[in-house]
């Protein structure tokens, strides 16, 4: 017997019911995907731009990351990892190109200092937007 | 003129204008000063010329607070005192250490930086630097060595290096050709004899430690023992009074206060290619009196507005091992981030790095529980031995981390290096060595219950009693203070000849 996908056949069965309760249903599973594939696309880029702007080398950044993780009282999770690094997330966003996002990383690393935004991380006085890349070089790891 | 106290007759009385207890770079200083001003001085000086165990036996004593040195081995009793082994380091104190900061405990010299400028110029003669300039830029720009390229928050500065001058040495024989200076070798004060008001002094009462006694009866008297033996001696001093002379606030031996060196605990790591060689000891453009060059060394330190914002200590900090090439040690690294981590993060995939270390002199604030005492212990001249009891205040050590976090800010913010600072955690080790500068326990000051001498240097409850050295410091500030101590005594060389000078009783 050819079966209905176990899926469909919950829809199907719940739209003879009459209810239009369920119409959004279908279109938001389908922004769910879209947005989860949004989001890895996202935390790629963010981890891209990390890793450039470490000049590709990311194994001292990665230590520093994780070292940064645990002060925090945080996992290695991609959760932990957008909630650690929110304000850098942000510049690189606003960018307009992987080359602007690092320019502007840049200067907001000599600006952490010059405005107090440091963090000592194991001793280490970094930048706080520096600790956050270096966190963000941890993604492609843990997605 | 030299005499060995021990040929005196026993009892044997001596008179001058002016008497100075310790033949050190103080004491020197004042005798040769005064001489020139034709004023007769029996300067005394427990030990000969050359140091012996005999006479170094008298300076035992016990470290009961913060136990780092040998109390015995860092004082010399000898002509030319502890420039025996001074190793030449000067820098003068700043204007902002002569300041009151209301952020650091009884702060505030009663005098002012330019009131001692003068006697810093002679200062530089007399332990034979070159000319009284600190211009950083200057330097940097004529021994093409250039500065750090960091913002005005840092102030760049360097010390000078005496060749180093061994008092005995350079000024021995100027003394032994002076009539009017008498110079009592192997001849120990044991005890102030003050008169029966207890106002002034009456004599200085000696002794050898062949047990010949004398006495030195003179206009004015000055103590230049050293920073813990001038407390020693007025707190031993107690034929008339049990608390010892000079001592009626209880101050006497109270606020000692040590430059705390945290050697080479602070990491750094920068391009390879930032030039350093400023920071390096090196022959500069400054010549000494003989027009041989004398030698700098860079280092940094916070402006003083940002040191005064953040609330801060002063301090320099230099950089150990420039040129080598070598990593900092483990002490001045994390062990989860090495510094060859922190490289590679500094770096940012081009170029080569390099690492090095900061030793930081530091200021430490006067503090009244850090202090100089006697023990129950006698010398074999039946005085009783010293107790060392130096503390820090524990807001000085959160300070201090503080003021490396802004150092390191500033070196982050200029693009050149990324620094590790020992954290509050106990597995990070924060050095606390000394740099045996003694200061503070008979300090300057214009209110007797927490100063004992006055801004003249004179003791505020003994009319004709001066001391001078490093315990008459106010706050110690960050600089080696020979260069300091020097000039205090050329001050009080010319407080002395004018008091003398004037028929008024005191200064």
């Amino acid at each position: 017997m050819k079966g209905y996908p176990r899926r469909e056949f919950l829809l199907r069965a719940l739209a003879t019911c009459g209810t239009s309760l369920l119409v959004p249903i279908v279109p938001v599973g389908g922004a769910r995907n879209q947005q989860s594939r949004t989001d890895a696309g996202r935390a790629t880029q963010r981890a891209q731009t990390a890793a450039d702007y470490f000049g590709g080398r990311t194994q001292a950044a990665r230590a520093v990351g994780s070292a940064y993780l645990r002060q925090l009282g945080l996992d290695t999770s991609a959760a932990s990892i957008q909630q650690a690094t929110r304000a850098t997330t942000t510049a690189i966003e606003r960018a307009s190109s992987q080359q602007k996002a690092i320019d502007a990383l840049v200067a907001a690393v000599r600006r952490d200092f010059q405005e107090e935004r440091s963090v000592q991380v194991e001793g280490w006085i970094l930048s706080r937007t520096e600790a956050e890349l270096c966190v963000l070089t941890l993604l492609p790891a843990t997605n | 003129m030299f005499i060995d106290a021990r040929t005196l007759a026993d009892g044997a009385t001596l008179e001058a204008d002016v008497c100075v207890a310790g033949a050190g770079a103080a004491g020197m200083t004042i005798a040769l000063d005064l001489r020139a001003a034709g004023l007769s001085v029996v300067l005394l000086e427990s030990g000969g010329p050359e140091r012996v165990d005999e006479t170094q036996v008298l300076s035992e004593g016990r470290m009961i607070g913060i136990d780092t040195w040998n109390i015995r081995a860092m004082r010399i009793r000898a002509l030319g005192g502890t420039t025996g082994h001074w190793a030449g380091w000067c820098r003068p104190l700043t204007p902002q250490d002569f300041e009151a900061r209301d952020y650091v405990n009884l702060s505030g010299w009663p005098i002012k930086y330019s009131d001692l400028l003068p006697f810093y110029r002679r200062a530089c003669q007399t332990v034979e630097i070159g000319e009284f300039d600190w211009n950083s830029a200057a330097r940097a720009k004529a021994t093409g060595r250039p500065l750090l390229p960091v913002s005005a928050n840092i102030d760049q500065r360097y010390y000078q290096f005496s060749p180093p001058t061994r008092f005995s040495r350079v000024y021995a024989a100027a003394l032994e050709q002076a009539a009017d200076v008498r110079v009592l070798t192997f001849a120990n004060v044991r005890d102030i004899r003050l008169n029966q008001q207890r106002g002034r002094v009456e004599s200085f009462d000696g002794r050898t430690l062949e047990g010949t006694t004398f006495h030195v009866h003179a206009g004015r008297y000055v103590l230049a023992l050293g920073g813990i033996e001038n407390a020693r001696v007025l707190l031993a001093s107690r034929s008339q009074q049990p608390e010892g002379v000079a001592n009626g606030h209880g101050n006497v031996g109270r606020y000692f206060m040590e430059h705390p060196h945290y050697y080479g605990s602070v990491g750094v790591v920068h391009p390879a290619a930032l030039d350093l060689s400023f920071y390096r000891r090196a022959p500069s453009d400054l010549k000494r009196s003989d027009g041989t060059p004398v030698e700098v060394l860079g280092a940094l330190g916070l402006a003083a507005d940002v040191s005064r914002s953040e609330k801060l200590l002063n301090f320099s900090a230099t950089f150990q091992g420039v040129g080598a090439g070598r990593p900092p040690s483990g002490k001045a690294q994390s062990d989860a981030i090495p510094s060859s981590t922190a490289q590679e993060l500094l770096m940012r995939g081009g170029g080569e790095s390099g690492a090095t270390e900061l030793t930081v002199r530091s200021e430490q604030s006067p503090f009244r529980d850090s202090r100089v005492t006697l023990t129950d212990d006698l010398d074999p001249l039946g005085m009783p031995r010293v107790a060392l009891d130096w503390r820090i205040a524990p807001e000085d050590d959160v300070r201090m981390r503080r003021a490396m976090v802004v150092l390191a800010r500033e070196l982050g913010a200029a693009g050149i290096a990324r620094t590790w600072v020992p954290g509050d955690s106990s597995r990070f080790v924060w050095r606390q060595d000394p740099g045996g500068h003694h200061m503070g326990a008979t300090r300057m000051g214009t209110n007797p219950s927490v100063s004992v001498v006055n801004a003249d240097s004179r003791t505020h409850e003994v009319d004709n009693l001066y001391i001078t050295g490093g315990s008459v410091f106010t706050t110690g500030g960050d600089s080696n203070p020979t260069l300091t101590i020097v000039a205090l005594a050329h001050r009080l060389a010319d407080t002395l000849k004018r008091a003398t000078a004037s028929p008024k009783k005191g200064a």
